[in-house]
């Protein structure tokens, strides 16, 4: 026989060979649940890090408007009366 | 309800998040996809590995699957990718069969017995480099054609000719070298 006839003989056999058993439902389904990610955690992450950087922001802000002088306080400036 | 009706029913309701759903899509056609990943290992414990990873992967692609196709040929794409995927980590890793184990099988009653025949078939195959052991591994076992693979596997029908000529001229020099002919008696 020739040996690619042969083969195919043997894949003819080798089809018929019935596959072991499994039982992965359970293993496959707390795969999944591992693997799928918590959709509270990065909104979380995201709120805490817009709050802390709106935390900065307020802080440097309002020191900034506290330091402040009037604007048109330049303009009247050089008329100040030098008493001498 | 048929079948396409079921898969379809539990298919929206695994996306809404039911795994009660998805695991009766698993239950469905566990049996039919370990079959296809017993072609590409001979290790049961591995094969239940594989299986898993099938259905995984399905899982996290399940969004993207059509329905202009039955669910089982779009799970089978899924599984040979995983099981292409197996072969080339395990061609990484050297890991070779050894062909010495023909005499174990042919203790089990020579290749005229299904498992038997398998074992051998596997072992020679798996001289063969991942991509030409893939399309003759699903020529043999699962008896696709050309244009069958060249699909599932998203390659040209050119390219799987080319795999199939290349692990036949392969398979025809290692049956030569280690004279399997005269070995499983096809010489009678």
């Amino acid at each position: 026989m020739d040996t690619l006839k042969g083969l195919e003989e043997l894949a003819r056999q080798a089809r018929m060979e019935e596959a072991p058993a499994t039982n992965v439902s359970s293993r496959v389904l707390i795969r999944i649940m591992e693997r799928r990610p918590s959709p509270i955690l990065p909104l979380s992450l995201f709120a805490a890090a817009s709050a802390a950087a709106a935390a900065l922001v307020l802080f440097f802000g309002l020191s900034s408007w506290l330091s402040l002088s009037d604007p048109m306080r330049e303009l009247f400036a050089p008329l100040e009366m030098v008493v001498l | 309800m048929g079948l396409y009706d079921e898969d379809r029913a539990d298919i929206q309701a695994s996306l809404a998040g039911d795994g009660g759903a998805y695991e009766r899509l698993i239950k469905r056609y566990e049996a039919r996809v370990a079959a296809q990943m017993w072609r590409f290992t001979r290790d049961p414990a591995v094969c239940e590995d594989l299986v898993q990873d099938v259905f995984v992967e399905a899982y996290s692609s399940l969004a993207t699957y059509r329905g202009d196709a039955p669910f089982l040929h779009w799970l089978k794409r899924i599984a040979t990718r995983v099981g292409y995927r197996h072969w080339k980590k395990k061609s990484r890793e050297k890991l070779l069969v050894p062909l010495e184990n023909l005499d174990e099988a042919e203790s089990r009653g020579g290749p005229q017995q299904p498992s038997a025949a398998a074992d051998i078939l596997h072992h020679l195959l798996s001289r063969l480099r991942p991509a030409d052991r893939l399309v003759m591994t699903l020529i043999y076992f699962e008896g696709s054609s050309t244009e069958e693979i060249a699909a599932r596997m998203g390659w040209s029908r050119g390219r799987v000719k080319m795999h199939a000529y290349r692990a036949r001229k392969k398979l025809r020099e290692i049956a030569e070298r280690e004279n399997l002919a005269e070995e499983l008696g096809w010489t009678r």
